[in-house]
């Protein structure tokens, strides 16, 4: 399945392409987990997660076309 | 003093005319080390207890920490203190941009303005000659006029802070504007340079400033040059500035919405686009000798500011208190608000939530004034933005009463209104939620200079196991996850080292973005900088103190203005449930032990929140006992 993905506040960091917004092939019934370890966001470093704007766990399954955004803890200034 | 600083202060009095230099031994830089140190000492000793901020008898004092004007990047702020006109108490305020490095090549480690001249003037410093110079001529004239004025006299190279005509109509929320971009924003330290007729000080040093250790210092620059691009909260500012933080504050129900109704915004989307994906293109600026560049300017093309121009982007706070908190999507209504409030010269935080303050008082019926009225003032009217502002600027109509801050026109409405000015100790509230991260909360109730979101790092920093905050803060003893919406004993302790961690970082002049855990710079690089620049043998222990006792000091400024404690609180409004329901009320019982026990953690009184003589002894701060 496809799903879009997008890391918000600097994620991409983690990535070697630096993208931040992107699609990605995931195995049928990939978990927010398993999208993680995929695109080498470190767990610890995300704060809130959601598929389709609404907020999801880590062991949430993902479906086809599903978007996932991805966000760290957002501190002031 | 041989390396780091320059050993002297100026100091300027306006109303003889006289301008001094002074000197300090070692011992006096160690224990106060500079910045907030140098502020909260010098307030101490010059301030008058109840000395009335408009008067010629408040003082000012401009700052550097010992890192000012070297090659460190996000070390070069300069700290303005004085008593507030807004707060009626202590008051600090920084701003980056190359003010504090000039001053510091100029000679200076520190400049302080006393009295108040019957004519304006402006102060102009030429490496170690300081001048009081004729401003009639410039009085009456917006920042960015000053500043071109100035600049066109003194050299391109010269940097100005000025007020604007908000700060010489004594608009208790004025700001002090480093050129015409950067503002020392809160407390209304802009109204009080107004009220000494002090439109301007203009710096230009070109003498580097000598160091121990260049080549260490050095090294920790380019480590800095080098890796800031792969640390995520660098990058994410690399990219698009503080505006990029709307996204993540809408996904985590945090962005304050119609003065803190509600946690959420529907317009997001379009406040986002503030960040630089955008229809106008965008040039990214920044301060001295820092490579991240995070000021996002718009070059406006097509008249909309008002002719073709440069019009720099408003930061996170300026959009959330003219967008979301307004309940405003349109981004441009945000940007001619800011382009209008820098020059102007008004702190764009407490200016939007005082508008904020107005429309919740419309729509809840409290405030029938026929101005407010035919303006058609309610949440959601972009319209009604500018000519507030322009009222407010000018102190014109309601304008007179809307620019004496939230808490004073409240009062002057009545009982019902005190509960919708969103503000502590009279500082209007920054735009971060304090029911989805309590610490912050903590924060504006205990700050000495009213709501303040920089007193600390925030709670989302430290919630879970491996996150960033404790990743970077665990060498000083932060290093278990603690809950954002707990207000235990964890939480207050997690406050008390931030804090004193945030307060170690004023008295260096650092900008928090540069440094951990908001930023890149780890506290042993932070340490190793200092003792390059001194040649002192110097270590976090002493650092961490030296923020202790900066903060006790601003402690102290306020208890002799009256009871500390009955001003440490919160706004009503944040104790209920917000408008939809993402976030219960903070529990009233668990904030006011988490305040008492924060007391008792500083070895101050829990009842008066004062600090002990033992405390005062134990930080050398004896003489203030």
């Amino acid at each position: 399945m496809r799903v879009r993905v997008r890391l918000w506040a600097g994620l991409n960091v983690y990535r070697q392409d630096r993208l931040s917004d992107f699609d990605l092939c995931l195995e049928a019934g990939a978990t927010v987990r398993a999208l993680l370890m995929k695109v080498n966001v470190p767990e610890e470093m995300t704060a809130v997660i959601t598929v389709n704007g609404q907020k999801a766990k880590l062991g949430h399954e993902l479906s086809d076309g599903d978007c996932v955004d991805v966000y760290p803890p957002i501190c002031g200034g | 003093m041989a390396f780091g600083y320059t050993g002297k202060y100026a100091v300027v009095d306006l109303t003889s005319g006289s301008v001094t230099t002074e000197s300090y031994d070692k011992q006096f830089y160690r224990s106060y080390l500079g910045g907030k140190g140098f502020v909260a000492y010098n307030l101490l000793q010059q301030v008058r207890p109840r000395t009335e901020a408009l008067s010629p008898e408040n003082v000012l004092v401009f700052a550097t920490g010992v890192l000012a004007g070297t090659r460190m990047p996000g070390f070069s702020r300069v700290v303005i203190g004085g008593k507030s006109p807004l707060t009626d108490g202590y008051c600090e305020s920084e701003v980056g941009g190359s003010w504090g490095a000039q001053l510091k090549r100029a000679g200076y480690d520190a400049l302080i303005v006393r009295g108040s001249s019957p004519t304006p003037v402006c102060i102009v410093v030429r490496d170690e000659n300081v001048s009081i110079e004729d401003a009639s001529e410039l009085w009456g004239r917006t920042v960015k006029g000053t500043c071109s004025t100035l600049k066109s006299k003194l050299g391109k190279t010269t940097s100005v802070l000025s007020i604007g005509p908000a700060g010489e109509k004594l608009v208790r929320f004025a700001c002090i504007m480093e050129d015409e971009r950067d503002a020392a924003g809160r407390g209304g330290l802009g109204a009080v340079m107004g009220s000494k007729k002090l439109k301007a000080i203009a710096v230009t040093g070109s003498k580097p400033v000598a160091v121990k250790n260049a080549e260490e210092l050095n090294k920790i620059a380019a480590w800095f040059a080098a890796n800031f691009r792969n640390n995520a909260p660098s990058a994410a500012l690399n990219t698009s500035g503080t505006p990029g933080l709307i996204p993540g504050l809408q996904a985590s129900s945090m962005l304050p919405t119609r003065n803190f109704r509600a946690m959420r915004f529907d317009g997001w989307r379009e406040l986002a686009k503030l960040g630089g994906e955008w229809k106008y293109r965008v040039v990214k600026e920044g301060c001295w000798a820092c490579p991240i560049r995070c000021k996002l300017s718009f070059i406006v093309d097509d008249g909309a500011v008002g002719g073709s121009q440069v019009a720099h982007g408003p930061e996170y706070e300026t959009i959330g208190a003219f967008g979301c908190a307004l309940g405003i999507d349109d981004p441009l209504t945000v940007l001619r608000a800011n382009v209008y409030c820098n020059d102007m010269g008004l702190d764009t935080i407490s200016a939007g939530m005082t508008i904020a303050f107005t429309m919740d008082c419309v729509e809840s019926g409290l405030v029938q004034d026929p101005e407010l009225i035919r303006l058609g003032v309610r949440f959601g009217n972009s319209a009604v933005v500018m000519p507030l502002l322009e009222m407010i600027a000018t102190r014109s109509g309601i304008g007179d009463l809307l620019a004496e801050g939230s808490l004073r026109a409240a009062k002057a409405i009545g009982a019902a209104a005190e509960k919708l000015a969103m503000q502590v100790k009279g500082l209007e509230l920054p735009l971060h939620e304090p029911r989805g991260k309590t610490g912050v909360g903590l924060g504006y109730a205990v700050s000495d200079h009213g709501a303040d979101h920089m007193t600390a790092p925030h709670d989302p920093l430290f919630s879970k196991a491996g996150a960033y905050g404790l990743e970077t803060m665990e060498c000083i003893g932060l290093d278990e996850p603690v809950s954002s919406v707990s207000m235990d004993e964890k939480k207050v302790r997690l406050y008390y080292y931030g804090n004193m961690w945030w307060d170690a970082l004023k008295c260096l002049g650092a900008c928090f973005f540069c440094v951990v855990p908001r930023g890149l710079l780890p506290v042993h690089m932070v340490v190793s900088a200092v003792s390059a620049a001194t040649g002192w043998d110097f270590g976090l222990w002493e650092l961490m103190k030296a923020g202790e006792r900066a903060g006790c000091m601003a402690r102290m400024f306020n208890s002799r203005e009256g009871p500390c404690a009955q001003r440490d609180i919160l706004p009503e409004r944040l104790f209920s449930r917000s408008e939809n329901g993402d976030y219960d009320g903070i529990n009233r019982d668990e904030f006011y032990a988490a305040v008492k026990l924060y007391y008792q953690m500083r070895g101050w009184d829990p009842n008066t929140g004062i600090p002990t003589k033992a405390k005062l002894a134990e930080l050398g701060l004896g003489w203030l006992a």
